[in-house]
């Protein structure tokens, strides 16, 4: 029996079991790096060094994680930290600026098989909040309020920012559902 | 996890809402050393005891006393500090012709090999590069 992350944790603070600390990583490392790939877009490796930083921040903070929200959560914000921080730093956003991607050029029909690719494509042009958004709340099946959480936002400015990239994401889409 | 059913949906349900879903959850991506590279990167283990700072402030403090103790009482000039220099030298020559005596060399080579082994096995449990999974 897989034993739950609270007690890994505890063995990770009271021990500094590091086998605690690998099955911890290991475990949640997929959510972590899919989050910051998706804040990073195409820059993997970026999106590895946020998660590899993420993870020695929580290594380093676990003694005053209180379990108020649960331990992804807790890493999906730290990863969000970092990555704001990265950004502010390097004053340059990954993501195409929001206003021209709103008339950026529209799918042409295709088979259906491209609608997956239109999405991925049209979520890329996404402003990153909504990027993040739209990512927590469907791909990572957050609430609004964990996503709230996990951004560090007011839950109204997650569900602005859901509402907005899915009205950008009906427009860029809107080739493959005539009745929008 | 590509989304395995992503098709044009009826026009009665939104078909965003439902592409979203479909795409829901995300892909698990395989670890590929990811978490060897995070523990690698963690700090050593508390438990490991810090003998190189240990032995960083014993020898600055000794130097330090040294110091203090041989030109006390006087105001810097070249006669104390070469006074005590050649004190300093004395003292080296001594203990260094102490290692005359096989006993004293033997002595002072197991004395190296015993601090080398305890250090080398110290630096090895502390070692990033080893991650105990």
């Amino acid at each position: 029996m897989t034993p739950p992350d609270s007690e890994l944790i505890v063995r990770v603070v009271d021990s500094d079991d590091r086998a605690a600390s690998g099955e911890l990583v290991t475990r949640h490392q997929s959510a972590v790096r899919n989050f910051t790939r998706n804040l990073a877009g195409s820059d993997a490796a970026l999106a590895d060094d946020l998660a590899q930083e993420t993870f020695i921040q929580a290594y380093r903070s676990l003694s005053r994680f209180r379990g108020e929200s649960t331990f992804p959560t807790w890493l999906l914000g730290i990863a969000h930290n970092r990555w704001r921080n990265a950004r502010r730093q390097q004053r340059e956003h990954v993501s195409l600026d929001p206003d021209e991607s709103a008339h950026a050029t529209v799918p042409s029909p295709a088979p259906a098989a491209d609608l997956r690719h239109d999405l991925a494509d049209a979520l890329r042009r996404l402003s990153p909040d909504e990027q993040a958004a739209v990512h927590l709340c469907y791909q990572q099946g957050l609430s609004h309020s964990e996503a709230a959480a996990v951004l560090d936002w007011p839950l109204g400015t997650v569900k602005t920012n859901l509402a907005r990239g899915k009205e950008k994401l009906r427009q860029l889409l809107a080739v493959w559902n005539p009745q929008t | 996890m590509e989304p395995a059913n992503l098709t044009p949906l009826p026009p009665d349900r939104d078909p965003l809402e439902a592409w979203l879903s479909a795409k829901a959850p995300v892909a698990p991506l395989p670890d590929e050393g990811f978490t060897a590279r995070v523990l690698a990167a963690l700090p050593p283990p508390q438990g490991s005891f810090p003998w190189h700072r240990l032995l960083l402030y014993t020898t600055g403090t000794l130097s330090g006393l040294a110091v203090a103790w041989w030109p006390a009482g006087g105001a810097p000039n070249p006669v104390p500090i070469s006074n005590w220099w050649s004190g300093v030298s004395t003292q080296i020559v001594t203990t260094v012709s102490l290692l005359g005596d096989p006993w004293w060399s033997l002595a002072f080579a197991g004395a190296i090999v015993a601090a080398a082994v305890v250090f080398a096995v110290r630096v090895t449990q502390a070692s990033p590069f080893e991650p105990d999974f």
